[in-house]
């Protein structure tokens, strides 16, 4: 049986103001009086007992409500007071209501939790309690300034304290996280990187990267209906961003064990979605093979015969201290064995073969009388190397622009004069004479003014600073062969000091002074050839200094346009023709080292991971896993056909087959994640 | 309106439940300001309760919208936090107030969807200020059913049987603990002593027993909806009031992140 507790009615049944901050002390014991505390608190039920009697016609009627007793019996007095009966509730000692406690408590904690912050902001190790945690152990190693905090080194709110950070929230700018990550940059990045660290994989353009990344970068529109939803409420991602953070992606203060290049496969698949969803899932098949960015040109397929006789991989590949890269031995460990330099005679290697003319005089007749030894000098053209000594001639260069015009004589000097017939010949043939007597004179001459004379020859020649290091080795290279150079001089042109001191000299007279072999340590390398008037060099030993020299400060000297003058541009195009003739009088060298850029690439050191590029793989793991001669090639591939000679660097081997990895590197076995093969910097930190 | 609510909530979520974006926007900048906002709101449920005018939505239409958007404050929380637990002061004190906050939620959410329906189940439907008040009427009508019985029986059992339990049990709520777990034990032994002295009464105080029986059943009905319905206020008593501090601690933590996001000099 369910007994009704309260009648239904306004006249049965209490109001309850829960909203109010008092309540009638006794309604814990279940009698409270009707209208409750008044707003302050105080008790209201000696009022409430009371009545204010209104006068209807000439009598006062009582006006207390049924709900406090109703009119009173006895009715107001003759003069209009009430005479209500006291109550029989005593006052009680009004309490507040439930709600009105909470909100007190409610602000109790608030003031607290504003207390503890204050303490917490404003103690001498405030610094440390808003820390938001331990640094990386790379950044931990930081040392800051004597007596700056270590918060200080990248964030100016630690300098300025407690009082201005509310402050600095108003003067935040959008450009605060360029701020930070100057930070970052200026450690991670060179002065050159940092302007394009921000862009997309830290690239210029997507297409340096390579045209497939490009290719897999374009949005064509997401595929999923999330993407599509995301697309329609935050728009397209920005592929031109600049103005990123850092720290959107490295997470700093995550304690010191946090590897902050840690990113997830979901960041990468924002952009790459439309492609594929894992590495063993649409991952594109490898088209690139083995990669050899090393300078030497080495035909893996071509040495195959040596592979059959028990030659294996680790035989010129080891890998580094990181196991990252396989680097390739130095010649004396790898391929001396073979190519050996044990004759004595320098006529038995490819290393030694092929000499490299230096000086030759060209046949030249003259109508006036001019010292030349005619009888000697039967040169056809001028050296590479000759001519780009006589290119640090201002007087001599406007005629060697003629000589290797493409559209006129083009190098042939034959040609050149005959171009020349009744355009000044005799006089220009004079002058280029004048010019080859001046600059054997400037080689052979062993005095301090003559090294002075050919550095600023070489200067202009290869329009290097005298400073520079390379031309310097080169004047040093040239100060070494002095001894042959007057040698030469005093075979072929005897009396040419006395010539060009203005004396007049006569070349029959050159018989008496001429001089036999000579022989010195200088000499080792160099040949004379009585025959045809000329001077030539051959590398005595692997790694020949002579001409490392000569075609590091030649390569060096590619590319250099800045303020250029109408000379300049002179030197640059005969140094742009030698570069070509040279490749071929130095085959020597190569033959197996690759002459092109700015830099002369001698070593062997394999791809280095850290320098840049998109994809990375470590050697060591794996090596762990096939340490059995014959095992690389579970993955490096030789290409059976013939490569071709002609081309900068023959590859030996197949594209990867990416099945190779994937049999290993799939969901449950091992790691198949974006960044276990992959960097986002291309221009890495 | 609650599917409009939870698509409201999916499409904010969306973005960060595939990660959308992530590599090329600051997401830690963006979920915070997410975060606080939400909480924000989360919080003016309170304010909406008291205020009267103007009529903004129904306050059940401000609950559900309380509920499903705190289950996005969670998801946005953790992706916020990227799952892991700071290690500085002051984020593990926000930490920890976050996630006794949750807790705090997910409790109330119970509490609101489990205790009404066991309400509505026994007894009257009753507000929770008058229990007092209905209390003292059923101890008045007690006190006059023992009076009658002595008057027109002589007899002292009814009267010993309240000295005994009744007048303890009708002087205030008792067994809140037991009603919380919904046991009825103690009402049962009272009424079972009850049953049991009915042999040793005559006829009219049989009649005044049975009565007494089921008061006592409506006073341990009312102790019933005390004992729950306090649960329901009491837990307000912890869950706003660190609402509030909570707020306090992440106004400071946005002062902080913002004063400190400046490089050093």
């Amino acid at each position: 049986m369910r007994i009704p507790l309260q009648e239904i009615g306004h006249r049965d049944s209490q109001y309850e103001r829960p909203n109010q901050q008092w309540v009638c002390g006794w309604a814990k014991d279940g009698n409270p009086c009707m209208l409750g505390p008044d707003g302050k608190g105080r008790c209201t039920v000696a009022a409430q007992s009371i009545c204010h009697p209104v006068k209807d016609g000439d009598r006062w009627v009582c006006t207390r409500s049924d709900v406090l007793g109703g009119a009173c019996t006895a009715g107001p007095s003759p003069t209009g007071e009430c005479a209500c009966p006291s109550p029989e509730q005593p006052p009680c000692q009004p309490v507040r209501s439930l709600r009105a406690r909470r909100t007190r408590l409610t602000i109790g904690a608030g003031l607290f939790a504003v207390a503890v912050l204050l303490v917490w902001l404003m103690s001498p190790n405030s610094l440390t309690m808003v820390s938001p945690g331990t640094l990386s152990a790379a950044h931990l190693a930081i040392e800051p300034p004597p007596g700056v905090p270590n918060c200080q080194v990248c964030h100016q709110g630690a300098e300025l304290g407690f009082g201005s950070w509310l402050s600095m929230i108003a003067s935040q700018t959008e450009t605060h996280s360029v701020e930070v990550n100057q930070q970052c940059l200026g450690c991670h990045f060179s002065e050159t990187d940092q302007a394009i660290a921000m862009k997309i994989h830290s690239a210029a353009e997507l297409s340096e990267i390579s045209p497939a990344v490009e290719e897999l970068s374009m949005l064509a529109g997401p595929t999923s209906f999330l993407l599509g939803l995301s697309d329609q409420v935050y728009g397209e991602p920005m592929l031109d961003q600049t103005q990123g953070a850092c720290s959107t992606c490295h997470n700093e203060h995550e304690g010191a064990a946090h590897d902050m290049k840690v990113m997830s496969d979901v960041q990468c698949q924002v952009c790459h979605t439309n492609q594929f969803e894992s590495f063993n899932d649409g991952h594109p098949a490898f088209t690139s093979a083995t990669s050899i960015s090393s300078g030497i040109k080495f035909d893996h397929a071509k040495h195959q015969p040596r592979f059959d006789d028990g030659l294996d991989c680790q035989s010129c590949h080891q890998a580094d201290a990181e196991g990252k890269t396989m680097l390739v031995s130095p010649f004396e460990n790898s391929c001396q064995g073979c190519h050996e330099q044990r004759s004595k005679d320098h006529h038995g290697d490819a290393i030694k073969k092929n000499p490299v003319p230096f000086l030759q005089l060209p046949e030249m007749e003259f109508e006036d009388p001019v010292y030349w030894p005619a009888e000697l000098a039967v040169g056809e053209n001028l050296t590479p190397m000759m001519t780009l000594l006589l290119a640090g001639d201002d007087e001599a260069l406007p005629l060697l622009s003629e000589i290797y015009d493409g559209d006129g004589a083009a190098g042939d000097m034959f040609e050149w004069f005959f171009i020349l017939e009744d355009e000044g010949e005799p006089e220009k043939k004079a002058q280029l004479a004048t010019a080859i007597k001046k600059l054997v004179s400037e080689l052979a001459d062993y005095s301090s003014s003559g090294e002075k004379a050919r550095t600023v020859r070489l200067s202009k020649a290869f329009s290097l600073e005298a400073t520079d290091p390379e031309l310097q080795t080169l004047q040093a290279e040239l100060s070494a062969a002095n001894f042959v150079m007057q040698m030469f001089k005093q075979r072929y042109l005897p009396q040419l000091e006395d010539d060009l001191a203005g004396e007049e000299v006569d070349a029959t007279d050159d018989e008496e002074l001429t001089t036999d072999w000579i022989a010195s340590k200088h000499m080792s390398g160099w040949r004379v050839d009585s025959d045809e008037g000329a001077i030539s060099y051959r590398a005595v030993a692997h790694s020949d200094s002579w001409l490392k020299t000569w075609i590091e400060t030649l390569v060096k000297s590619q590319g250099r346009t800045a303020q250029m003058t109408s000379m300049d541009e002179m030197r640059a195009d005969i140094r742009a023709l030698m570069l070509d003739e040279l490749s071929g009088d130095f085959k020597s060298c190569t033959k197996c080292h690759t002459v092109q850029g700015e830099a002369a690439p001698w070593s062997a050191a394999g791809r280095l991971y850290d320098a840049s590029g998109f994809t990375k793989f470590n050697h060591r793991p794996h090596m762990a896993m096939l340490n059995e001669p014959g095992n690389c090639l579970t993955c490096h591939i030789p290409k059976n056909e013939s490569s071709d000679a002609s081309i900068a660097m023959p590859r030996g081997f197949l594209p990867h087959d990416k099945a190779t990895c994937s049999s290993c590197h799939a969901p449950g076995k091992a790691n198949n994640t974006c960044l276990n093969c992959h960097q986002y910097h291309h221009e890495r930190p | 309106m609650s599917i409009a609510a939870l698509v409201l909530v999916l499409l904010m979520l969306t973005p960060y439940v595939i990660g959308y974006r992530i590599a090329f926007s600051d997401v830690v900048v963006t979920s915070g300001w997410l975060l606080f906002a939400v909480v924000v709101f989360l919080s003016s449920y309170n304010l909406r309760k008291k205020l009267t005018y103007p009529p903004l939505l129904k306050s059940s239409t401000w609950l559900q919208m309380h509920i499903y958007l705190g289950i996005a404050a969670m998801v946005i929380f953790l992706f916020h936090t990227s799952g892991k637990v700071p290690t500085g002061h002051l984020d593990i004190a926000l930490y920890a107030l976050f996630t006794l906050m949750v807790a705090s939620g997910l409790f109330g959410f119970y509490l609101t969807r489990t205790i009404p329906t066991t309400l509505s189940s026994r007894g009257n439907e009753v507000i929770f200020e008058r229990i007092p008040l209905f209390r003292r009427q059923i101890k008045d009508r007690v006190e006059q059913i023992i009076l009658q019985s002595i008057e027109q029986s002589a007899s002292s059992i009814l009267a010993e049987f309240y000295e005994s339990y009744l007048m303890y049990f009708l002087s205030g709520p008792r067994n809140v603990l037991l009603h919380l777990v919904r046991s009825e034990r103690t009402s049962y032994r009272l009424r079972h002593e009850l049953r049991e002295s009915d042999r040793y009464l005559d006829e009219q105080d049989k009649v005044l027993a049975a009565e007494l029986d089921d008061l006592i059943k409506l006073k341990d009905d009312l102790d019933f909806h005390y004992a729950r319905q306090g649960l329901l206020k009491l837990w307000l008593f912890f869950h706003i009031p660190m609402t509030l501090v909570l707020l306090i601690f992440l106004v400071a933590h946005i002062v902080l992140i913002y004063a400190f996001t400046y490089g050093g000099s």
